[in-house]
């Protein structure tokens, strides 16, 4: 996405290119602690016109005067390999960064008494929501219940005296509902919505069987928070 | 709605490759120093157990001379100590048995030959 | 009458006798029980984590609750195992490891502050230390699991593979002291720790107690993604809770020997005359071992588990050779400069 990669990309790709030699997948099988740095390290900074160069030769190089050379040239001395082994520097370099890790502060929200931000898209408890002037929004068409993957809504229309079509029940089966937020995608009217209230636990499974008075009730508590989270999300819909 | 529809697409020329090869070049000190390092180290620690090693054995050594100077002083101190009691005890002994007839003679030892033997039994 | 009097007498050695006893292992077994909220505290540090944090100050407490949730527990017994064997092994487990009357009765507190002066009291440590792995072996045998046999099996082969290296590091100590006893090497150490002179050995060493204690790099035995749990797959409630105990008890076990090895005992610079009641000597005992414990939980912060493979080839190619090599350098050091202590 940023210039300086697009800029850098172009080496890169040559290098991985040839890079891959058989040498490189039996040196790979090795174990790491026989390994060297050299040919682990990522040649972000290489030359292209270094390319060429095999970093580790699979069978015996020559040099320009046609003498064997030596293998282990570019790589770190065997007494330092066996330092670094033998004194375990690599595991102590780890143990002082958990070192310093235990001197800072820690990350964690203490949650029933801090509580971290929640996107205006979470999805909790469901509410019915009302038109200003105190009318259902629900039209009963039933999508979402059509829609529910999990068979959590129950609805039950009939018509009003005024003509208008409600629901005379609608019931959300909390310990169904798997929180996909379907039913908000597919409501018309956008009646049906998932407030940011995670924390509606019960003490007995009956508590989660939610009717249409206690989905209206929760719509109707969060009325400012539901229409804010709409308002704030509107842009992306 | 008024945003205007975009594609998300890779960056042109594609993605960076990932890093899967391990990374962890040497720091820190080098080998030699590490090892002349830790060499030094030890070689001050044996240097300092090899001292404490020594002024152990010499303080052994001088418990055990000190042991030996001392042997017959003291020696020489619980003979006289013996002795002394051993002529308290014939002392009380002659005092006590004074009025018995026949007893025999006071400190006569109990065997028939001349020869030195030091006492069996220590007197308190 | 004289009976009497010979009776009350026995009566009351006996009485002191448990006391000095119980002034032993109720400090460990508080030890052991704090050990396992200090584990848990450590790791959250390092993890930038707060860990328990509710029960008591702080958490302080958290032992406690632990204990009680895990003994009102019910006690579940395979219906296929061996139950003798499921009993015992918890038991002889901690009793080896943690009732260490025999154990802790050899270690010197102070001068003078030891339970009993054991002329062999290294030899002592390590063979007791050894039994714990007839605990694991059984409670793998009779729970009739694969998870816990596996584990047994494992933890027993490594146990005995590392066993090698601990006992060649505490015999270059010995061979450093010409005696198998812990108030003289405690008194050879005010020369210079032993740390010192055997900077290498005690890398190694390290590592062996980390295997014998069965810590987070060579914990294979309760390798939870593999094997569920290890060897103690099915013991739940109070048998769990012998494992649980004997695992920590032998963490600060090792520990207090080690700064008894290789930091110098209860040997502090003489910087000032203490003549208050305070043995300091004690607690510097005590800071030296909360050190290596210390460093237990940071290696179990650090690193990952080995593979099964690895740590055997670790011990037997990389640590044994090195290990036999200082097992030879180290006497002709001392003969070399004569400097042996005999």
């Amino acid at each position: 996405m940023s210039f300086a990669r697009i800029v850098g990309l172009q080496p890169r790709i040559l290098v991985a290119a040839t890079r891959h030699t058989p040498a490189n997948s039996i040196l790979a099988r090795r174990l790491i602690s026989t390994s060297t740095c050299a040919h682990a390290e990522h040649n972000l900074q290489s030359n292209p016109n270094e390319k060429l160069r095999p970093v580790h030769p699979s069978a015996t190089q020559y040099d320009a005067q046609s003498l064997e050379e030596d293998p282990y040239k570019r790589g770190p001395s065997a007494i330092d390999k066996a330092v670094h082994l033998f004194f375990l520097t690599e595991i102590f370099r780890g143990m002082w960064i958990v070192m310093e890790n235990f001197f800072r502060p820690p990350y964690t929200i203490m949650y029933p008494f801090e509580k971290g931000p929640l996107s205006p898209r979470f999805r909790g408890e469901h509410a019915l929501r009302r038109y200003p002037s105190g009318e259902e929004r629900c039209i009963a068409c039933k999508l979402c219940e059509a829609i529910c993957p999990a068979q959590a809504i129950t609805i039950e229309s009939e018509t009003r005296e005024d003509g208008s079509r409600k629901t005379s029940k609608y019931d959300i089966d909390m310990t169904k509902c798997i929180y996909c937020g379907f039913c908000q995608e597919a409501c018309p009217v956008d009646a049906i919505v998932e407030t940011q209230n995670q924390e509606f636990a019960t003490e007995t499974r009956e508590e989660l069987l939610y009717n249409k008075e206690k989905l209206l009730a929760i719509g109707d508590r969060a009325e400012a928070e539901i229409a804010a989270n709409l308002q704030a999300d509107h842009v992306y819909r | 709605m008024s945003v205007p529809y975009r594609q998300d697409m890779p960056p042109s020329g594609g993605f960076e490759a990932i890093k899967y090869k391990r990374n962890l070049p040497f720091r820190g000190p080098g080998g030699l120093a590490i090892l002349g390092g830790v060499t030094a180290i030890c070689a001050y620690g044996f240097y300092r157990v090899g001292k404490g090693n020594l002024e152990k054995r010499e303080l052994r050594r001088e418990k055990a001379w000190s042991r030996i100077h001392l042997v017959p002083l003291l020696l020489a101190e619980s003979d006289r100590d013996a002795y002394r009691r051993e002529q308290a005890a014939l002392a009380r002994e002659r005092e006590i048995m004074k009025d018995v007839p026949g007893w025999e003679q006071v400190g006569r030892s109990v065997y028939s030959s001349s020869r030195y033997r030091s006492p069996e039994i220590a007197i308190l | 009458m004289l009976g009497i009097n010979i009776n009350k007498i026995a009566l009351i050695s006996v009485i002191f006798n448990l006391i000095d006893v119980l002034s032993v292992i109720l400090p460990v077994l508080l030890a052991v029980a704090f050990m396992t909220i200090i584990e848990r505290k450590q790791l959250a540090a390092h993890q930038r984590r707060v860990g328990p944090n509710t029960v008591g100050y702080y958490g302080v407490l958290q032992p406690i609750a632990d204990a009680l949730k895990l003994i009102v527990k019910e006690t579940v017994i395979p219906s296929q195992s061996n139950k003798v064997l499921f009993y015992l092994a918890p038991v002889s487990t901690l009793i080896f490891s943690l009732l260490g009357y025999d154990l802790w009765g050899i270690i010197p507190f102070g001068q003078g502050l030891s339970l009993s002066d054991f002329s062999l009291g290294i030899f002592y440590t390590l063979a007791l230390s050894s039994l714990g792995i007839f605990g694991v072996l059984l409670a793998g045998w009779s729970a009739n699991s694969k998870y816990a046999f596996l584990g047994s099996l494992r933890s027993t082969s490594a146990m005995i593979s590392y066993e090698l290296i601990l006992s060649s590091a505490i015999l270059i100590v010995i061979i450093l002291n010409g005696s198998l006893n812990y108030i003289t090497i405690i008194e050879n150490q005010q020369a210079i720790w032993f740390i010192v002179p055997l900077l290498p050995v005690f890398i190694f060493y390290f590592i062996a107690i980390l295997a014998e204690t069965s810590r987070t790099p060579f914990d294979l035995q309760e390798a939870e993604s593999e094997l569920v749990a290890g060897f103690f797959t099915e013991h739940s409630s109070v048998p769990f809770v012998f494992f649980f105990l004997s695992e920590y008890s032998s963490i600060i076990l090792f520990s207090c020997i080690t700064s008894i090895l290789f930091l110098g005992g209860y040997n502090m610079p003489e910087l000032f005359v203490n003549d208050t009641f305070i043995n300091l000597q004690s607690i510097v005992l005590g800071l030296k071992t909360c050190i290596i414990c210390f460093m237990f939980v940071l290696v179990r912060a650090t690193l990952p588990r080995l593979r099964y493979d690895q740590l055997i080839s670790l011990c037997w190619l990389n640590l044994l050779p090195v290990a036999v090599a200082f097992i030879i350098l180290v006497p002709s050091i001392l003969v070399a400069f004569d400097i042996a202590p005999y």
